[in-house]
């Protein structure tokens, strides 16, 4: 899978992209730069989650992996689970559940101002509602945002059910059925 | 994400993504993507990530990152033109994906000449507009030529056999399973 997109870089110029299924380079380009900024920051969790998720996405038909690159390298990431989770609505209709979205660290305004890219969060929940089409789902999309990433996901206009104890607290986030078909 | 935009995306072309290539449509990615820092993480598991708080001690890591990415970025990028000229078909992504990391490995030990040409080539793209005002980005391809040992190319022809062999072998093997398409007259 392969989808021509645009982004803006911090100068505001748009540049050209690609979104398509993650493969070991994307993974490489992870581990040997992305890494870096979690290993400075010590934080815990200095396994390589993506690694796992790549290898899910190879060997379980349930799970896809996607990422944003320019110039070859990788901008962002997007992992989803495609046949299990269920809509928080009672009715429980299926939906594509984003188990992990990140944008590469010098995208991020606290680190990077201006960021190098603007536009790699966007394009990747649109890519998981479109994929949420495609499997007869109608564009339903949920995901759990983390501390700080709230504001994208309300901004995107994705409808919010409020904290899940399942989920250490995180606010819960799912888009309903589109206003067309595409399945 | 406005339902009424994604519906008159499809109608128009059947594919949503193609918002992605409309400029008003990315530039207001752009904008909700600024009011929010650029945070856009979901899911428990990149939570540390999420989490990583950037203070003025980690400016150095932060110029390295930066840089890794854009040397990278511009080697990889053209890296990825000339593999694609040696037409090696399905052995490509496998190829490429370890001539990467031959290229990382150089630039962590690199040449007095590697370094001169990395550096200036970074001060120029810091500055440059486009392509055509990159005189010295326009010699990546020679520069990846440079950088590449015997023991390199060896490894790659290592991998790139290996990577076709494997696939016509899956292939052989799909074929084995599938039903007789007609039955043998006796």
């Amino acid at each position: 899978m392969q989808q021509a997109i645009q982004l803006v870089t911090g100068a505001g110029n748009l540049v050209e992209a690609l979104l398509c299924s993650m493969e070991s380079r994307h993974l490489n380009d992870y581990q040997e730069v992305w890494q870096q900024f979690l290993e400075a920051t010590n934080q815990p969790d200095q396994g390589w989650p993506w690694e796992y998720k790549l290898r899910q996405a190879q060997n379980d038909e349930r799970f896809e992996a996607y990422a944003v690159e320019v110039e070859g390298f990788t901008q962002g990431l997007l992992f989803i689970e495609t046949q299990w989770h269920r809509s928080g609505l009672p009715q429980r209709y299926r939906l594509v559940y984003i188990q992990a979205i990140a944008s590469a660290p010098w995208n991020r305004i606290s680190i990077e101002d201006p960021p190098y890219f603007f536009g790699v969060g966007r394009a990747l929940l649109l890519f998981a509602r479109r994929r949420s089409e495609q499997l007869g789902y109608q564009g339903r999309v949920g995901l759990h945002a983390l501390p700080g990433s709230e504001g994208f996901y309300e901004r995107a206009n994705m409808p919010d059910y409020g904290p899940d104890s399942d989920k250490e607290g995180l606010i819960y986030f799912e888009y309903g059925a589109t206003q067309y078909r595409d399945a | 994400m406005d339902e009424q935009t994604l519906a008159e995306q499809f109608a128009k072309t059947g594919n949503i993504m193609d918002l992605c290539r409309n400029e008003t449509w990315v530039r207001e990615s752009a904008r909700i993507e600024a009011e929010c820092d650029g945070r856009i993480e979901a899911g428990l598991s990149m939570k540390a990530y999420a989490e990583a708080k950037y203070d003025a001690s980690l400016s150095d890591v932060r110029k390295a990152m930066h840089r890794q990415m854009r040397i990278q970025s511009i080697l990889f990028s053209e890296l990825r033109l000339w593999m694609e000229e040696w037409e090696m078909g399905s052995a490509f992504e496998a190829t490429y994906t370890e001539a990467r990391q031959l290229i990382r490995a150089h630039l962590k030990q690199p040449s007095p000449e590697l370094q001169n040409w990395v550096e200036a080539v970074l001060t120029e793209d810091d500055r440059a507009e486009d392509l055509a005002a990159s005189p010295i980005r326009t010699q990546t391809r020679a520069q990846l030529s440079l950088m590449m040992t015997d023991q390199d190319w060896a490894t790659l022809a290592q991998v790139a056999a290996g990577a076709a062999a494997n696939l016509a072998s899956e292939s052989v093997l799909k074929a084995s399973k599938l039903e007789p398409q007609s039955t043998v007259a006796a």
